[in-house]
């Protein structure tokens, strides 16, 4: 009995505990869900707009806006993008038309206050643009002043901080900053990806040769200008000027003269430098040497055609002196001697029948003789039934000086893993004798204008005459200038050319206007200022005499 | 049963830890985003004062205030060499 009643409350203790234990158990199990769902519910609380100041999709917003950057040779800025803001009223929002125009007069200028008065006072109109492209500073001024109804937007513009300098080679954009012209629309793809692009162009050397281009197109009145430098080791151009020149940061009007880039879109008939060609060709045939003789004493008559000279010699000249004197008969007979066939063959290696090669988009094609005869191979051994662009006129002549380099030319700087290899195109010989006919030429041949003491350059001038109605008109030329220097061993190739160029205003005045007289010159000017920036120095042996004025007060230059 | 228990234990841990690290990562990818969005904002800055520097420090503007202020000529051909030649020129006359 004692034992039943002892036992009883024992299992009553070991049940409890057993129930007490799996309560624990469900209670911890409930604890730790529970926790659970509370720290789910911690991190729901957090939404991630609210640990974030911006969205993700701003990020990839700003990469769109961000166009590739064009630079120069030397990382200076040629393309960017900047903000620009544009200032808008909500007539509905704006309670004192008057008080809005007097506060935003005081900071910037507004066209028409009558008629912006009248359009803030019309309510039932959503929007009113009051101004475009206010600079940041400006939008930072007025927005300070705290007028009521009217808000900033702020736009991306393409900014050309060197404006009309570098206008037809950089281009410009249109509204959806798609490239249009230049170096814009070369580049196009590459730049919308946001990479920036290096051209060959050296800003320094551009506004050197724009300012002394324009100088000489103002001083002889010239319709246009062209003047390009390239480098000849690499075909890359260091200049390209076309005048006249716009603004790419203003409105564009595609249809004025100064939006059309005559370096490459200008087709001309180039004149005497293409004698170069044709003597390079026959000396590189071997049917001539320097001293052969060919009798210049009279005119050539080829059909109805009557081949003249400029400066008639009326007596036998040696090839040499046919390109001294820039003898029109004299190159006419080494053309004939040369062959039609073989001087064709010529043309069309250096490239003078083909598209040229540059990598801009805007370029013409030659117009070539659709008849190659007899007449057409005298004619064109002193460049008239050609009509070619001066960059091509630059990528043929650069074959002549480059020592065989094969390179095509191109507006964007060269990287330097790329190699360039040679061809056997022209012998050494043939380049040795070009070089010594370019320098003769400047100390005692047609480009005398062009001589700077000092310094060794060598060239070749030109004028051609414009065609009219099937006749050539002598008021009407086109004068320029071919040079390669330092000419020992050219490093660099230039062309200035004026387009109807006038040394007065009287009628004869054109007719003299050679290229001689106007692009020589203004060549001249243009080496004097770019030398030192392109390391040409001084050869001592040439004149020592020019050297030094006055030791003692430093002023050593004298020109 | 106590395996349970612990395994059940464990568990919810790691479940506590990892809703914790998940909280973690997306603060610090808000940040990334802010910086990134900040950095995007100083390379425009940048651009922009590199292009106001450009516009300032053009050839034309140098060419324009170094003539009006300093009364200086376009650049013509002097050589190192020489300018080095006269300054010893100079000094033996001085000496």
């Amino acid at each position: 009995m004692n034992n039943i009643l002892f036992s009883e409350p024992l299992e009553v203790n070991k049940k409890e505990k057993k129930y007490n234990k799996l309560l624990l158990i469900i209670s911890f199990l409930i604890g730790i869900i529970g926790l659970v769902i509370i720290m789910r519910l911690v991190e729901v609380s957090f939404p991630k707009k609210n640990l974030s100041t911006v969205d993700k999709n701003e990020v990839k917003k700003v990469d769109n806006r961000n166009r590739g950057m064009l630079l120069d040779r030397n990382d200076r800025v040629l393309a960017s993008n900047i903000y620009i803001y544009n200032l808008k009223a909500y007539p509905k929002k704006i309670k004192d038309p008057s008080y809005t125009i007097n506060m935003l007069s005081k900071h910037i200028a507004l066209n028409d206050s009558k008629a912006l008065f009248k359009k803030l006072k019309n309510k039932e109109k959503y929007e009113v643009l009051i101004k475009k492209n206010i600079t940041a500073p400006q939008a930072k001024r007025i927005n300070n002043l705290g007028i009521p109804g009217v808000e900033f937007v702020q736009v991306n513009k393409r900014f050309y901080p060197h404006r009309e300098i570098i206008s037809h080679f950089v281009g410009h954009v249109n509204g959806n900053m798609v490239g249009q012209l230049g170096a814009e629309r070369t580049f196009n793809h590459k730049l919308h990806l946001g990479e920036d692009i290096n051209l060959g162009i050296d800003i320094r050397l551009q506004y050197i040769v724009r300012d002394e281009l324009e100088k000489g197109r103002i001083k002889y009145n010239s319709k246009s200008a062209t003047a390009i430098i390239a480098d000849l080791k690499n075909g890359e151009i260091l200049s390209l000027v076309s005048l006249p020149d716009f603004n790419p940061n203003q409105s564009i009007n595609p249809e004025l003269n100064s939006y059309t880039n005559t370096a490459t879109l200008n087709l001309y008939e180039m004149g005497s430098t293409f004698k170069m060609f044709t003597i390079a060709a026959a000396l590189e045939l071997s049917q001539v040497n320097l001293e052969t003789k060919f009798d210049a004493s009279n005119s050539i008559k080829i059909a109805n055609y009557e081949i003249k000279d400029y400066k008639p010699q009326n007596r036998i000249l040696s090839t040499k002196e046919i390109f001294l004197n820039s003898s029109n008969i004299g190159s006419s007979l080494i053309a004939l001697e040369i062959g039609k066939l073989k001087l064709k063959n010529f043309y069309n290696k250096i490239g003078l029948l083909n598209i040229p090669n540059i990598n801009l988009t805007e370029k013409t094609k030659p117009i070539t003789p659709k008849i190659w005869g007899k007449i057409q191979t005298a004619t064109l051994s002193y460049g008239h039934g050609l009509s070619i662009s001066p960059i091509q006129m630059i990528e043929a002549s650069s074959k002549l000086f480059n020592n065989n380099l094969d390179y095509k030319t191109q507006i964007h700087k060269k990287k330097k893993k790329d190699t360039i290899e040679k061809t056997k195109f022209l012998s050494e010989n043939t380049i040795d004798t070009l070089k010594y006919l370019m320098y003769e030429n400047t100390l005692n041949g047609t480009a005398r204008k062009a001589k700077i003491n000092g310094f060794k350059i060598g060239g070749k001038t030109a004028t051609g005459e414009k065609a009219e109605k099937g006749k050539y008109d002598k008021t009407k030329l086109v004068s320029s200038f071919l040079s390669v220097f330092p000419i020992e061993n050219p490093e660099f190739i230039s062309l200035v050319l004026f387009d109807e160029p006038s040394l007065g205003d009287v009628k004869k005045y054109r007719e003299g206007a050679t290229g001689g007289k106007t692009a020589a010159p203004v060549t001249a000017n243009i080496y004097r200022r770019i030398f030192p920036i392109l390391g040409i120095t001084k050869n001592y042996n040439l004149g020592p005499e020019l050297l030094v004025d006055n030791k003692g007060e430093l002023n050593f230059v004298s020109y | 049963m106590k395996k349970i228990i612990f395994f059940t234990f464990l568990f919810s841990f790691l479940l506590i830890l990892l809703t914790f690290l998940n909280y973690k990562i997306e603060v610090i990818e808000s940040k990334i985003i802010d910086t990134e969005i900040i950095n995007k904002k100083l390379e425009k800055d940048l651009v922009f004062f590199k292009s106001e520097w450009e516009y300032i420090n053009s050839p034309e503007n140098i060419s324009y205030l170094s003539k009006k202020y300093l009364h200086h000529k376009p650049t013509e051909l002097i050589e190192l060499q020489y300018f080095i030649k006269l300054l010893s020129n100079e000094r033996h006359i001085d000496e």
